[in-house]
């Protein structure tokens, strides 16, 4: 038993503070420094045609912003974004559930998702158009295509690793199948569930971005290929930091329901 | 006088309530098979083991490892299909796990996205126990094993030594005829464990149970046991009852001739 249990709530500054001010966080704001001012520096140097620098970026979103092509941009892109990774997510974890759980119907699966998993799926896009024109369809079909394996796999791997000690004790209780998977399996393979989707999301932000860029007329994907054909190299690195930015925040969100949802996890000792 | 009237009174109750053993284990086979290609692998585990616990008995289970301890308590418990021979509790035959039955692991397999009150709850609800029960029940039992004010606490948040008492409490609160405990202080320090046994025997004059109790120690075995049952090679190689005195300390016993002459006897026979 330990001494004292002590419990109590900090204030908002406090847990701001702890969490946005560490060594980690000042590391990252360093990197982050050096990166933009050796791209200054070297756009300066090159001139702005070959490479845009980062001060001169400034001005392209602003115009960007204001004629609303980026905020219309992304907006298209996150729908179809959103909607992908959302079929995927059920689609993947549903799959990934019974191919885990049922292990005939895995191993009858798993030459099929091995194969689908390592078909380059960009080159489909094409023929996605075909089948659905240059619509909100084929771009979410692309999306899903593009993250529904990670989130699957690691669904049916994390099922399958769910320690035994902790079935074995359920069924000494009395357990049965359906209590077993719905009530032990499906927690404890939450670790795995949630790697899958993490890998996912940053996986659905290129799909995405992929299926634009072919596309040529939606999204941030078209808006960084009619600024390329306009030789406006500073569009088009307002249209990639901002998919860079995207993805950071996707994952980041995923993190961040991981950590609401699985509260068991230890975090850290102080 | 009080006492000798006393143990009349036990003894008619016994007899009157129940004739024959709380366990009995008869012609136990378990043999454990394994196929890589053209081979086939068999372990016999269990090659004819015979056992019984009578009420109210506390029965160690010694021996080395891999002799087979852990698989005699897992087809007590019901957890393994025996390959041959009988288990019988009460009277009835054993097909599976119970509520008759109170596993207590040696690791503490609780599950960790349950605070330790769920985790009693959740045993409770496999076995089928009414809802207003188990919540009084989950009560009693953590407050028997000295857990009061832990019940939100998650078991990662716990020692080793309050897990596996999360881990009694779940078995006692089944309320079962018989308690299966695996090495359940194995994992621990010396300290927690001697702690452990204390607090394990307090319980026991407390909800008098017959108990088996896997250990690879001698002290440990002499400390708690009525009979103990050694196995070697898949088989009960002898039973040897402890007619010591109770209550019992590890002190006393270092000094009490008679359990002196059983340690050496039960090292020559180990
Ligand atoms: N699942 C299993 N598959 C194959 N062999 C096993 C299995 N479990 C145990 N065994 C073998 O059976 C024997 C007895 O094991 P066990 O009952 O765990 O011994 P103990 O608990 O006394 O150390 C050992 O030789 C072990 O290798
Ligand atoms: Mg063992």
């Amino acid at each position: 038993m330990p001494a004292l249990i002590e419990r109590e709530q900090l204030s908002w500054p406090t847990v701001v503070k702890r969490n946005l001010v560490n060594l980690e966080r000042v590391v990252q704001l360093v990197l982050l420094v050096a990166l933009i001012v050796t791209w200054e520096v070297v756009g300066r140097n090159v001139g702005t045609f070959f490479l845009a620098p980062p001060s001169s970026l400034w001005s392209a979103f602003l115009e960007m912003l204001s004629t609303g092509a980026l905020v219309a941009a992304l907006l298209d892109s996150l729908s179809s974004l959103l909607a992908g990774f959302a079929i995927a997510a059920v689609f993947g974890i549903s799959v990934g559930f019974m191919m885990g759980w049922y292990r005939p119907v895995g191993r009858t699966l798993n030459p099929f998702v091995s194969a689908a998993y390592v078909i380059p799926i960009a080159a489909l896009v094409p023929v996605f158009i075909i089948w659905f024109g240059l619509g909100f369809e084929a771009r979410t079909i692309t999306v899903v295509l593009f993250c529904v394996f990670e989130i699957l796999i690691s669904t049916a791997t994390g099922v399958q690793n769910v320690d035994t000690k902790l079935t074995e004790a359920a069924r000494a209780f009395g357990a049965n199948r359906w209590q077993l998977f719905t009530r032990v399996v499906s927690f404890a393979s939450m670790p795995y569930i949630f790697a899958g989707l993490r890998m996912g999301i940053s996986r659905a932000v290129k799909g995405m971005v992929i299926a634009e860029l072919l596309f040529a007329v939606t999204g941030l994907g078209g808006l960084i290929s009619s600024a390329a054909n306009y030789y406006r190299t500073d569009q088009v690195f307002v249209g990639v930091i901002t998919i860079a930015l995207l993805g950071v925040a996707l994952s980041g969100l995923v993190q961040v329901a991981e950590r609401a949802l699985l509260p068991w996890r230890p975090a850290s000792s102080s | 006088m009080i006492i000798k009237e006393q143990l009349i009174a036990d003894a008619v109750t016994k007899i009157s309530v129940q004739s024959g053993p709380e366990v009995r284990v008869s012609g136990l086979r378990k043999t454990y098979e394994r196929t890589t290609g053209r081979e086939v692998v068999r372990t016999h585990a269990l090659v004819d083991v015979h056992l019984t616990i009578e009420r109210e008995e506390f029965v160690s289970v010694i021996g080395p490892s891999g002799c087979g301890k852990t698989t005699v308590l897992k087809v007590i418990a019901g957890l393994l299909e025996p390959t041959g021979g009988t288990v019988e509790v009460a009277g009835q035959a054993v097909k599976g796990p119970g509520t008759d039955r109170g596993v207590v692991f040696q690791q503490p397999s609780l599950m960790p996205w349950k605070s330790v009150r769920d985790n009693v709850l959740l045993a409770l609800e496999f076995a089928k126990i009414p809802r207003a029960e188990r919540s009084r029940r989950a009560d009693k039992y953590l407050a028997l094993v000295e857990l009061k004010g832990f019940e939100g606490h998650f078991p990662g948040e716990l020692s080793g030594g309050m897990q596996q008492r999360v881990g009694l409490a779940r078995a006692l609160a089944l309320e079962p005829r018989v308690l299966l405990m695996d090495e359940p202080f194995g994992a621990l320090d010396a300290i927690t464990r001697q702690q452990m046994q204390i607090e394990l025997i307090r319980i026991w004059n407390q909800e008098k149970k017959a108990v088996l109790f896997v250990t690879h120690s001698i002290e440990e075995a002499l400390l708690m046991s009525d009979r103990i049952v050694v196995m070697a090679n898949g088989g009960v190689a002898h039973v040897v009852e402890v007619p010591l005195s109770r209550p019992r300390t590890s002190e006393a016993l270092l000094n009490d001739p008679v359990a002196r002459q059983l340690r050496t006897h039960l090292e020559s026979l180990l």
